[in-house]
């Protein structure tokens, strides 16, 4: 195995180097059934980290009892919750905001009301892991916002993506566009969509775009080796493109839950940054999410 | 006439598992024979020479003798460890290896050097004998140490973007292969990116109308839910802090994925990075069909073969999976 920073190092490492006496107004949209001892907990470590400035949305009964909050906002039903987060992140008040799963929208609807809320509709939903295996930080995208991404969206989520991973420090960011197989198939239209999309890229300045290609080779050295994959990208990917929402998902499920990954996320394209929580994940992988925000401030 | 080995009582829980079953079934009953067409390929030979070392299957191989001969040494095996069958052609290679399991001379039908597509239409070709009355399609069964459990996730190699007819056979399919590893009642999570349905989600809809009609027809046999993310498919509700009450939520043996692309990567993520064990097959003809990736590890590919031993072994039996609920299906390959 190799020595890979975790993606709380990779985070720390990141956020040192930019550190500001500034203090950060960070939203947090809280779900009536957040358990309030979650709640606590979460709203603990971020006090504890000294950065941030706390302002729940949320119902009376789960945020009333909280220390460390610097402003409530008692909202109950989720369009009220909606409205209120709305009015703080096109008002230019807060600097970062958090999303906690909420069960009473079940995903993906709990993260596409962002896009309600904040009147924008390009988001990208970025996610970040740092496998041992690889020896590397991986970005995922769309996990959040684009079900069936369509050829312009696709530009997008890469031009997106690859912004991500300058912030991260990774120069000359590869970019797999993940399909089932290598060569693109009119018998499988996103492979088709894969290669259009690709080819719009060949003269990117800011990385490698490559695709299709299938989640072996992507990441894999060996895996390309042995099928003799071309190209820049083949078992040296940062970036892995879904070719949908439901795909990104599931990779995204794999990853946190059969793997055991830790996965931070973040919607980029609005107003600010959001974090987006994850439900199953503990708070402090949840507080990762917020720090990941933080670098696109 | 050998003893009849007794069919497994409890479901198999890892490729290891599978493994020693195949050893067993090779015991009892004598090696199961495998037909590789157009062996010219040295990954697909040094496989199926360690599974003969292991006791697990015997090989017969179809294609250009000396290029078979040429590749049995790239990958070590000694010359005489196979039978050969000469052919000229990919499509005669497949044509024999149709006839051999047809003819019940070979149990497991192997893709060596040659397209995928050759091997299939010459194999489900109606007059080479090996269409079942069904769809194939093909499952990615898979052990992921940290599910503890076997998960078939399904179809992500044969069918595009199965319609709801083609899907129900995806299903009785994927019970088949489950069945051949001793789970008798399977739960099924029919995937989607969330678990509500949405008209927006065009998928979601075409879930609630699959386990509508899966669960009406076959609900002594089958336990199926649907849209279901990941998540909830492998980690109980209470985990999630999800309020769900449902016996497929956390338990999944199957996961249904509506598009090719969705099982294929899906699977390939918790291979490699949840270090998951892949045996792949291709079930509903009469035999089952192996094909194994030359970037698979040699463990999957062995993996890979004992199960379509398994496979062939459940069949033999004639021990009836799902009873169909389409007419015609023939008519939907």
């Amino acid at each position: 195995m190799m020595n890979t920073p975790s993606v709380q190092a990779t985070l720390d490492a990141l956020l040192e180097n930019r550190a500001s006496s500034k203090t950060l107004r960070l939203a947090i949209a809280v779900a009536l059934d957040t358990p309030v001892g979650e709640l606590r907990e979460l709203t603990d470590i971020l006090a504890a980290k000294k950065r941030y400035e706390l302002h729940l949305i949320g119902p009376d009964e789960t945020i009333q009892s909280l220390e460390n909050v610097a402003t409530l906002h008692q909202a109950y039903l989720p369009e009220d919750i909606d409205n209120v987060l709305g009015n703080l992140l096109t008002s230019g008040g807060m600097d970062l905001c958090l999303l906690l799963p909420d069960p009473r929208r079940p995903e993906p609807s709990a993260e596409a009301r962002l896009t309600h809320a904040s009147g924008h509709s390009t988001l990208t939903g970025i996610s970040l892991l740092c496998p041992e295996r690889l020896g590397r930080p991986l970005l995922l995208a769309d996990t959040m916002i684009n079900d069936r991404p369509k050829h312009d969206d696709l530009e997008s989520i890469i031009k997106v993506s690859q912004s991500a991973a300058l912030k991260l420090g990774i120069s000359n960011p590869k970019t797999a566009l993940l399909a089932a197989v290598e060569v693109a198939n009119p018998g499988l239209p996103v492979t088709m969509l894969e290669a259009e999309v690709a080819a719009a890229f060949a003269n990117c300045k800011t990385g490698y775009v490559q695709g299709p290609l299938s989640m072996d080779l992507a990441i894999n050295p060996s895996a390309a080796k042995k099928k003799k994959a071309k190209g820049e990208v083949p078992g040296k990917a940062d970036i892995l493109v879904a070719p949908s929402l439901t795909v990104a998902r599931g990779i995204l499920h794999c990853l946190t839950f059969a793997c055991e990954e830790t996965v931070v996320n973040v919607l980029l394209g609005g107003p600010i940054p959001v974090a987006v929580g994850q439900r199953g994940v503990s708070m402090h992988e949840t507080a990762m999410a917020v720090q990941f925000s933080e670098i696109f401030i | 006439m050998p003893a009849e080995l007794p069919f497994l009582d409890q479901p198999l829980k890892s490729h290891h598992q599978v493994i020693e079953r195949a050893k067993l079934i090779g015991r009892t009953h004598g090696l199961s024979s495998v037909v590789v067409a157009a062996a010219e390929e040295d990954d697909v030979l040094a496989a199926m020479y360690a599974c003969k070392q292991e006791g697990i299957s015997d090989a017969i191989l179809t294609g250009n003798p000396e290029n078979i001969r040429k590749a049995l040494d790239l990958a070590k095996v000694p010359a005489d460890s196979f039978d050969i069958i000469a052919t000229e052609s990919d499509q005669e290679s497949a044509l024999k290896a149709a006839n051999l399991a047809a003819s019940g001379e070979a149990d497991v039908v192997m893709k060596g050097f040659l397209k995928t597509s050759i091997l299939l239409k010459t194999l489900l070709k109606s007059d080479n004998g090996l269409r079942d009355r069904e769809l194939v399609s093909h499952s990615a069964l898979l052990y992921v140490p940290k599910y503890g459990k076997l998960l078939n996730v399904t179809d992500g190699g044969t069918i595009p973007t199965p319609d709801l007819r083609q899907k129900l056979v995806v299903i009785q399919n994927a019970v088949r292969v489950l069945r051949a590893v001793g789970v008798a009642k399977p739960n099924i999570a029919v995937f989607g990116s969330g678990e509500s349905i949405n008209d927006k989600y065009p998928e979601t809809l075409d879930a609630q109308d699959l386990v509508s009609v899966a669960a009406e027809h076959w609900k002594d046999e089958i336990n199926i839910s649907g849209p279901m993310p990941l998540d909830l498919a492998i980690k109980k509700p209470e985990d999630l802090n999800a309020r769900i009450n449902d016996q497929v939520a956390g338990y999944a043996d199957i996961l249904l994925v509506h598009t090719l692309e969705q099982g294929n990567i899906i699977a390939k993520t918790l291979i490699q990075f949840g270090d998951a064990i892949f045996m792949g097959v291709i079930a509903g003809a009469k035999v089952p069909i192996s094909l194994v990736s030359r970037s698979d590890s040699m463990m999957n590919k062995m993996a890979s073969i004992a199960l379509a031993v398994c496979l062939a072994d459940f069949q033999r039996r004639n021990i009836p999976a799902l009873p169909s609920i389409i007419a015609n299906e023939q008519e939907i390959q």
